[in-house]
């Protein structure tokens, strides 16, 4: 009967040989009763040094920030709508252009102002604007 | 009890209760680790409150795996920043290790066998006192010390085998193991 060496027994405890080498040790320590007391000595030894204990006081946790405080879905809706808003509104503007105004003018002629070489000075007088 | 997962998302929902919960759950074990990485209680307790808030805003796609693998990777991130800073200031307390006086973490080991075996954890190389602490004091399965520290899983049995190994050669030496 080969006894597994104490590396691999020690690997067995820890669950770090591949499935075929772990079959292995587990049948043997079946039938070997030293070995099973070697590996129940390091199962032994692993625990101890899991329930090392650090005393830790617990504090208050961490306030949740105020924004958490909202719903998350009232809050995702709002940035929707908004983002929403945002892009409608900046659709129109693009789909409207500005349109250059027209001004019309009269020209009104004045008697007073008319030149001896028959040329009339006129004054212009905006009559209609529109877009 | 409600799963971490809910209470999670009951906690990122404004549910205070929930929020108090989870922390109580989850605080102790993760500033037994971060304390333990970075050498310091103090820094491993601001760790641990800087993790939870930064878990408040982690936006859940799906639950994969568990909030304390998640929590714990977050956390073992923070630490491995944090003691790069420190490094770059000043040196980490192994002065006060060296001479025998206890470290303030050392301090809220109660018990004298605890305390001896939280020693040679501690001497061990970084690389093997970070897996130790994340598989022994944080009770991490394989795949997620893999995950939380993107080293191979081979990588991380292995360093697991030899840094208890070599603890249980210490401690045979000091007569804590027979």
């Amino acid at each position: 009967m080969t006894h597994p060496d104490a590396d691999t027994l020690l690997k067995f405890a820890l669950k770090t040989l591949d499935q075929s080498e772990s079959s292995s040790v587990a049948e043997h320590l079946s039938v070997c009763e030293k070995c099973k007391d070697l590996q129940q000595k390091i199962l032994g030894e692993l625990a101890r040094l899991e329930e090392v204990e650090i005393h830790i006081d617990v504090p208050a946790p961490p306030g949740l920030p105020r924004r958490l405080r909202l719903p998350l879905a009232v809050s995702r809706w709002a940035a929707v709508l908004a983002i929403g808003f945002l892009l409608g509104y900046m659709t129109a503007q693009l789909s409207d252009p500005v349109r250059p105004v027209v001004v019309q003018q009269r020209l009104i002629p004045t008697r007073a102002e008319v030149s001896s070489s028959g040329f009339v000075s006129c004054q212009a007088i905006d009559v209609t604007t529109s877009p | 009890m409600i799963d971490d997962w809910q209470c999670l998302e009951t906690a990122q929902g404004g549910d205070e209760k929930a929020w108090r919960d989870l922390f109580a759950r989850h605080y102790p074990s993760l500033v037994k680790m971060t304390s333990c990485i970075t050498g310091s209680i103090e820094t491993g307790h601001d760790l641990a409150q800087e993790s939870f808030v930064r878990l408040l805003r982690f936006r859940i796609r799906h639950h994969t795996g568990s909030v304390t693998s998640l929590l714990s990777t977050i956390a073992y991130r923070l630490a491995l920043k944090e003691k790069h800073r420190i490094s770059l200031y000043h040196r980490p307390d192994a002065a006060l290790i060296a001479d025998g006086s206890p470290s303030p973490l050392e301090l809220a080991i109660r018990n004298d066998t605890d305390r001896i075996i939280f020693r040679v954890m501690q001497s061990l190389s970084v690389e093997h006192r970070e897996i130790l602490t994340l598989r022994l004091m944080s009770g991490h399965s394989y795949e997620e010390i893999a995950r939380i520290t993107g080293i191979p899983i081979g990588t991380v049995k292995s360093r697991v085998f030899y840094a208890v190994k070599e603890c249980r050669q210490m401690l045979k030496e000091r007569g804590v193991f027979k």
